[in-house]
């Protein structure tokens, strides 16, 4: 079964490689919605259904927190699982996270392997095909 | 800048630019410190707030930006356009001021704004590497720049 995924990043840069990881992580995805800020992720998420939202934290207009906790307040869309991926690995950052409903936290720098570890936790193996390679050392 | 300091700032970035950007970062030796001004292309500068206001800036010169926003990117032939260069070095500033303030946590009251980067083209003598005030990080014989400014210096 596919799923769509909706990126939340400033960084196009950083949409586009996340885009690759998860592509090669094996995780079966049907469409891929990108936001810039969360006000746009919100925008998005009016017309389009997503299985999972990955969002950074630092972000102008809306950061990754307040769409987290916006999210959370809304009856329809406080189901989806939202990863935080930032570069920030404070403690009282990743509690803050977890407190407001994060489904997860991954740190950048990060690598294919531990990308796909985490989806699997959240999605389960049904959603994860084998990959094409050894993910071991493969790039973006 | 305290040697501490200089030590986190040259393992969080040498770790960003082996684990996302495909590079190794190699060691320089104090006869590199003689030679031609060092050219950058790019500047960035993030806010790591505190209670005396303090900056970090990263340095890049073009080439290196190039092969940095090629390998991010997973651009194979094609060249970064101008957008991507910015757009990548901004990213890996953002990388590198989230990780060493995650990593100065216990001394912290650290508050990461949000990384600003744009075309620079200056030289910079290389003499500066010999001093303690910058990070130089060596990458395939071009250096990437690291700095820290507080508010009044």
């Amino acid at each position: 079964m596919s799923i769509n995924v909706l990126l939340v990043d400033d960084s196009r840069s950083m949409r586009s490689v996340i885009r690759k990881t998860v592509q090669i992580s094996g995780i079966d995805v049907g469409e891929f919605y990108e936001a810039s800020t969360g006000t746009e992720a919100l925008e998005m998420l009016r017309d389009n259904w997503v299985d999972l939202i990955l969002s950074d934290v630092h972000m102008p207009e809306m950061n990754g927190l307040e769409l987290l906790r916006t999210l959370k307040e809304d009856d329809i869309l406080k189901s989806i699982p939202v990863v935080m991926i930032t570069t920030e690995g404070r403690d009282d950052r990743v509690n803050e996270a977890f407190r407001v409903g994060a489904a997860g936290y991954l740190k950048k720098p990060f690598t294919p392997e531990q990308i796909k570890e985490k989806l699997v936790e959240i999605l389960g193996e049904q959603n994860v095909r084998a990959p094409a390679g050894d993910l071991e050392g493969c790039d973006f | 800048m305290s040697g501490r300091l200089q030590e986190i700032l040259k393992d969080v970035t040498s770790d960003i630019l082996e684990t996302m950007f495909f590079v190794v970062p190699e060691p320089w030796s104090s006869q590199d410190t003689q030679g031609e001004d060092l050219r950058f292309d790019i500047r960035g500068v993030v806010s790591l707030g505190g209670s005396t206001p303090l900056w970090l800036n990263l340095f890049v010169p073009m080439a290196m930006a190039r092969r940095l926003a090629g390998n991010f990117l997973g651009l194979e032939e094609s060249r970064p356009d101008a957008d991507s260069l910015l757009d990548t070095s901004r990213e890996m500033l953002n990388m590198i001021a989230g990780n060493l303030v995650t990593e100065l946590e216990a001394e912290s009251g650290l508050e990461l704004g949000l990384p600003e980067v744009s075309f620079f083209q200056r030289t910079v003598p290389r003499a500066y590497m010999g001093e303690h005030k910058h990070v130089f990080i060596l990458v395939e014989d071009e250096y990437l720049m690291l700095s820290f400014t507080r508010e009044g210096s």
